[in-house]
This record gives structure tokens, sequence and C-alpha cells, in this order.
């Protein structure tokens, strides 16, 4: 009797014991990235996800001089096998937004100063010229691809579940305990508590594409850091924030790009077309658009129909 | 012994048993921490709810001050060139974060979300 009351008296321990994720915050693609990875190769699976992430930032960074993605910018490197998939990737997702996203912006984010953040107002010719050159920029598709990239990792490492905030995109991996969803808030661009809560399932990418992300204001005008292709200023398209909640982070994150870019009407056209994804707008006059698919509570939105 | 003393003994130790499993499992109001990092280290946990000010010095030699208010939390002054920090406002969940100066704050307990997209 009492061997049995004691064994009770554990299993009820036990059942109050929830396993201990084990996390890391690292700083890396000019951002903070929170790790978080729950299961028995936890503390392996997150030295590897530094390791791949770090390797990312070192070949397709475009400060560092020495990087693979600037030697090929200027003529010195050819991509490996890898590499070549991510640029053709890049550009599959730029020609399926009809070049609202784009991948070679590089001269014109250079030009408006985002780069070292000593932030201007190019002239007009500046940005005519810097329009007409080529050099490749990842950025709106890096974070995003490399979120695929480390469930791919996350796998090998036999992990239960991770969550993986990569500055301001999130990639969750594996599903919660009982099925339960991932709960993620949608940032408000004013500041303070997120707006709305999104329930996402199973390892999926949820990122958004903001105005309120990176910007410098000049005489009261805000100049934000998602420029528009096909004017070289930063897009004015009546949006605050694009999210995009979507199986493949590398598409999630060129998407929210482009529907920022294209603006609620355009970007819905879009949406409509394939539908393989969905999409949260908030606009400059803090009215919410989701489409069918996305969980959202919290807050008043319409739902855009399909 | 007798074998009543036994029954007593043994259901007392039962009721204990339980009453302790009960305190153990039982959800209780998740109080708020905030995490403050610093340079990649954690630098304090705060508990939100006790109002106060601090200022948290970057191993580059900027600086935050950070204010607790009614269970959130804000950069209220800051000398990066952006001060993206500020306009993040004051949180209760998800993450605030100063990339000039390699400040995050992070939500341990009482948020409802996993994460936030932003």
């Amino acid at each position: 009797m009492k061997r049995l009351l004691s064994l009770l008296f554990i299993l009820l321990l036990l059942a109050g014991c929830a396993p201990k994720p084990s996390s890391q915050t690292i700083f890396c693609m000019d951002t903070v990235m929170g790790l978080t990875v729950w299961g028995r190769n936890a503390d392996d699976a997150l030295s590897r996800l530094c390791g791949t992430l770090n390797s990312l930032d070192r070949t397709w960074s475009v400060t560092d001089e020495d990087s693979f993605l600037s030697r090929f910018n200027r003529g010195q490197a050819q991509p490996d096998e890898q590499q070549a998939a991510l640029l053709a990737r890049a550009m599959e997702l730029s020609e399926r937004t009809g070049g609202a996203f784009c991948p070679r912006l590089q001269a014109l984010s250079r030009c408006w100063g985002f780069y070292n953040g000593e932030y201007r107002l190019p002239s007009q010719e500046e940005i005519t010229q810097a329009l007409t050159q080529e050099q490749w920029d990842l950025g709106g598709f890096l974070k995003g691809y490399a979120g695929s990239l480390c469930t791919q990792v996350l796998s090998e490492a036999g992990v239960d579940r991770a969550l993986l905030e990569l500055g301001g995109n999130v990639q969750t991996y594996g599903e919660k305990p009982g099925g339960e969803p991932w709960r993620i808030g949608i940032q408000n661009p004013a500041g303070g508590d997120p707006l709305g809560i999104l329930l996402v399932y199973g390892s999926t990418a949820v990122v958004t594409s903001g105005d309120y992300q990176r910007y410098f204001e000049v005489e009261g005008r805000r100049y934000h850091h998602i420029l528009d292709p096909r004017t070289g200023y930063p897009a004015s398209s009546g949006l605050s924030s694009v999210t995009v909640i979507c199986s493949d982070g590398a598409a999630a994150d060129a998407l929210s790009t482009a529907l920022f870019v294209l603006g609620l009407e355009e970007g819905t056209r879009l949406w409509r077309k394939e539908q393989d994804f969905e999409a949260v707008f908030v606009c400059s006059d803090g009215k919410l658009y989701a489409t069918p698919g996305a969980e959202l509570s919290g807050c008043a939105f319409e739902v855009i129909s399909p | 012994m007798k074998t009543k003393t036994w029954i007593v003994l043994l259901s007392g130790l039962f009721l204990l048993c339980i009453a302790l499993s009960l305190w153990l499992i039982w959800p209780r109001p998740a109080a708020a921490f905030a995490e403050v990092i610093s340079g990649g280290k954690v630098l304090c946990v705060l508990d939100l709810s006790l109002d106060r000010e601090l200022t948290v010095t970057a191993p580059g030699g900027g600086e935050n001050t950070l204010s607790v208010r009614q269970g959130k939390i804000g950069v209220i002054h800051a000398d990066c060139p952006d001060g993206l920090c500020i306009a993040q406002g004051f949180c209760s969940g998800g993450r605030i974060i100063c990339l000039p100066n390699r400040l995050v704050i992070r939500f341990l307990q009482g948020s409802p979300l996993d994460a936030v997209a932003g």
C-alpha cells in the first residue's frame, strides 16, 4: 500500500512537469534572433541553427565587402550549386510578384543610406541611376529562406518542436502538445501591444513587412526601408504593414514585401491567383483586412472575398 | 501497531499527497517578468508588477532608459540614432529591440503569445 502511494505521488509530481525548452538569442543578419527548441537534442540543434544562420549571414552580407554576395556582385565569384538555387528561388518569387519584390536593389538601398544608418534623401538623378544597376541584395528574402533552411536542420536534429524569431519573422516547427495552435501576435505599427493574434499550426512561417521597422524622418515625412522597384522611393500604397502566413518561409518573406509594395487592391489580386498563402493587411487608417484562411482574433477586421 | 492506526496514518499520507499534487498542478496567475538582454547577455529579470525606471548601458557605451509601468515595460529614453526602441511603446508581450545598442527586452511569462511577427 505504502509503495503504491509513493508511486502515485511520484506520478502526480511528474504529470506537473513540462519539459523545459532551450533557448538562445543571437545577433545575425543585422537583427536580433531568438531561437527556442524543445526536445532531447535541443542543445545540439541550437548550435547547428546558429551555425546555419551565421554561415548564411557571412555568405549573403551586403555590408561585408569580402562576402560571397559582394564578390559575386563585382563579378569576382561564381555561385556553387546551393547558392545558385537560392538566387534562382529569389528570381522566381520576383517574377511571381511581377517584380514588386525585387532582389536586385542594392544600389538603390545604398543611396538611401539603409545599410549604414546614414539616412539621406537622394536626388532624382541618383535614384534613376541606381535603378539601372542590378546588384543583388537579398533583404526581404534571406530571413524567410533562413527560416525554411532551419526547419530542415531541426528535422535532421530530431527535435520535437521549435519557435524561431528571426528579427520579426516567425518560423514555427512541429506541433505543440495536444495539437494546440501556435499563437503569433501581429505587431501594432503604432507601437504598444500586438494588434491581434494569429493561430497557426505545425511548421509555418509568419512574416510581416511594415513601414515602422526601419525608417527616418525629414521635415515630418517618413521614409521607410521598403522601396518600390518601380519608382525607387519608399512604397506608399496606403498600408502600414502586411503579414503573410505560408508553409514556405522564403515565399512568405518575398510575398509580404511584394504585397506591401502593391497595396491592398493589387495585393489582393495577387493572392486570388494562387491562394496558397494567407495574408493580413493593416491599412494606414488602422483598418484590417484578412484572407479567409487566416485565423485572426482579438481585433476587428474585414474578410477579403476569394 | 494496530491495523486501525495504519489505516489512519496511510489515509493521512494519501490526503497529504493529493493536496500537495493539487497545489503543484493548480494553475496560478502567471507573474509577468521581462528579461533584459544587453549585448547578448542577460542583464537582469524585471518583475513587471513593480513600477520603476532603470538605465542600461550597452557594451558599446549606448544608453537606454527603461520604465516599468502598470505591468508593461517600454523604453522612454535612448541615445541610439533612430529611436525605434521608443517607438515600440509600452508592451507586455513580444519583444522590444534596440538594434544600435544591442538591447533586447523579452517577456518571460504571462504573455498569451508564443511570438510576435513584425
